[in-house]
């Protein structure tokens, strides 16, 4: 009984969690008929819905764009919150009030921050640019990114980097040897929130990017269009916008499972 | 190994924290000194300063005859075992014991060499390829003392090293911790809040208190001749029973009786402290002087008994033998004996009198 309940429970969890997905990608392989067909499950499947973001319209641009806002974006970002991170952790750069107002850049909601950087990317011509969104995204996900590892470094014991000065040290070495093998859990989860989230992100997208450099979450919005909704293109291109994250998620779980639980057991 | 020498040496945070005010003293060459303190009083600080871990604020540290002030902590050569271990988690004890011969650039079979040795001194041989995470915590110890004394340290410090562990462990590694220190003779400074472990190990003990050095010197000295109340009342479990009391013509009066005690500072307010397991216990109607009150608590130790009595100078700790007769609510009387009595100035604190001797 307990049994059985217990997997009742789990199915329950992955149906909700899996369902939507599952429904994307069956959507995916149906043609336009068969999408509002009675009987959802019964239908021949087609790649022609693929076969529309190859050739009818193309959509690697999007994809290409995508990744490379989330892959810029993110290594900038870990390159200056890593050591920006580990200064605050360990000098306390700031006395805490340079780790407060970055922070503090998350305390309001994104978008109040759209029109000023509208304006100011005008300004700089960097609207529809990969620069311009690159840029954007370093400045979202950076607070975010110095806060986690900030976190994480806290997590390491100072006496570890200690015993390594005493030890005969510099602290290049010591930040290589020692801390980073450590912090490469923290390092991970951080990196993916980062790529997942640029990757996601719509609102910005939208908003400061017209052909050159929209991205795929806003290329998935074209499909909305004011005569019909392309039901099956959207599924297609959702399939394939959503493989970088699962693939992703799938990659790191281990390390994600590791790195949200960092510090709850003492080493 | 090296005489090692603080002179006046301050250590002040952001400006006006005193963490370790005016600190002096010398440890011979080969000595184990214990750093005896509460927690908070400065103990730490003097260690990490010692390690080069912190600036001096103010005065020289010195090993030998060198000031090592300006020194960074790799070339002191200065060996510092952490209260909580500080192994590197992701090498094996293996890695761990090489990494400061490494730093050194010694040749890899000498290095092989060094490690097996110090694996068979601190019986660690069959861990060496395990992670930290995998040992216990006296096996982890073992493992920090060997990795801090593998280099051969012109001082070897350690922090509260076994405070981590369970009371079995701690008597058990502390002998260890002393022979390797007369094997190696190393100068050593072992920090610690525990004034047993303090005793056991140390040849000489410097007692710390708010940030300042209290007494330094040998055990006997810091138990029969405290400089003052501090000390008198860190040293000794139970702790030394402070009474204050007003000296009258060779008599001192207290609030819960009086006792015959010439002084001999004329009269006045003093502080007279006395340790439980020097005193008489007797039944309060059997004798006129004594600290009259009343048993609240009996607790049986083994070979010997502590009680509580409550009197009119607060509660007093007694220490009775085995077998001890009295159960709580007798009522009883402390008598001291006037050559094992403690005479402190009570503004000061500062002792005036041990037993029948002024202090000097």
């Amino acid at each position: 009984m307990r049994k059985a309940l217990f997997w009742l429970a789990v199915g329950l969890m992955v149906f909700v969690f899996v369902f939507p997905v599952l429904w994307i990608y069956v959507t995916a392989l149906k043609a336009p008929d068969d999408i509002f067909s009675d009987n959802p499950f019964i239908f021949t499947p087609t790649l022609e819905n693929f076969d529309y973001l190859i050739n009818v319209r193309p959509a690697f641009g999007e994809l290409l764009n995508s990744m490379i806002m989330s892959v810029c974006s993110t290594i900038i970002v870990m390159l200056i919150s890593l050591p920006a991170a580990y200064s605050f952790a360990r000098f306390n750069t700031g006395n805490g009030h340079i780790l407060f107002i970055t922070i503090s850049t998350r305390m309001f909601p994104g978008v109040v921050a759209a029109i000023p950087f509208f304006l100011l990317f005008r300004t700089l011509g960097l609207l529809d640019t990969h620069l311009g969104l690159v840029l954007l995204y370093t400045y979202f996900n950076m607070s975010f990114a110095t806060f986690l590892l900030y976190g994480f470094f806290r997590e390491i014991p100072e006496s570890l980097e200690h015993a390594a000065m005493l030890d005969g040290y510099d602290r290049i070495t010591i930040l290589r040897r020692i801390v980073f093998p450590l912090i490469k859990p923290g390092v991970a989860i951080t990196t993916m929130f980062c790529l997942i989230w640029s990757w996601n992100e719509f609102l910005f997208a939208f908003l400061f990017t017209r052909r050159v450099a929209r991205t795929v979450s806003v290329g998935q919005s074209t499909f909305w269009g004011s005569v019909e909704i392309q039901w099956g293109p959207m599924a297609a291109l959702m399939c394939i916008a959503v493989l970088p994250t699962l693939i992703a998620a799938w990659i790191m779980q281990r390390h994600v499972v590791r790195g949200l639980t960092f510090g709850a057991v003492k080493g | 190994m090296t005489v090692l020498s603080l002179r006046n040496v301050w250590k002040i945070y952001g400006g006006d924290v005193v963490a370790v005010r005016d600190a002096s003293f010398q440890a011979a060459d080969g000595e184990f000194v214990a750093l005896l303190g509460p927690s908070g009083c400065g103990k730490s600080s003097t260690m990490r300063m010692i390690a080069g871990l912190e600036d001096i604020s103010r005065g020289d540290i010195l090993f030998g005859e060198e000031v090592v002030n300006q020194l960074s902590p790799k070339d002191r050569n200065v060996a510092l075992a952490f209260e909580s271990y500080a192994l590197y988690s992701p090498m094996t004890v293996r890695e761990n014991l090489e990494f400061p011969l490494r730093s050194r650039g010694l040749a890899t079979d000498v290095i092989t060499a060094k490690v097996a040795e110090i694996a068979r001194t601190f019986q660690i041989d069959d861990l060496l390829d395990r992670r930290p995470s995998k040992l216990s915590g006296g096996q982890a110890q073992r493992v920090s003392l060997a990795r801090a004394l593998i280099r051969d340290p012109n001082v070897m410090l350690l922090d509260e090293p076994l405070s981590h562990l369970d009371y079995r462990l701690r008597t058990e590694l502390r002998v260890r911790i002393r022979r390797i220190h007369d094997e190696l003779n190393a100068t050593t400074i072992y920090v610690t809040h525990d004034q047993e472990e303090a005793v056991a190990l140390s040849d000489r003990i410097i007692v710390m208190n708010h940030a300042e050095i209290q007494q330094f010197g040998e055990i006997e000295t810091l138990w029969k001749r405290p400089v003052n109340r501090f000390v008198a009342g860190f040293l000794g479990d139970p702790a030394m029973n402070f009474v204050d009391v007003r000296l009258t013509d060779g008599r001192a009066v207290a609030a819960a009786g009086d006792i015959s005690y010439d002084a001999g500072i004329g009269n006045g307010q003093a502080v007279l402290g006395f340790r439980p397991e020097e005193v008489d216990i007797v039944a309060a109607a059997e004798v006129d002087g004594g600290l009259k009150g009343e048993i609240l608590v009996n607790e049986f130790h083994g070979e010997r008994c502590v009680l509580t009595v409550d009197s009119g100078s607060g509660q007093l700790k007694a220490v009775d033998r085995g077998d001890s007769p009295w159960r709580a609510g007798d009522t009883v009387a402390l008598v001291l004996r006037p050559e094992a009595v403690h005479l402190f100035d009570s503004d000061t604190g500062l002792a005036v009198r041990h037993g029948t001797e002024a202090q000097t």
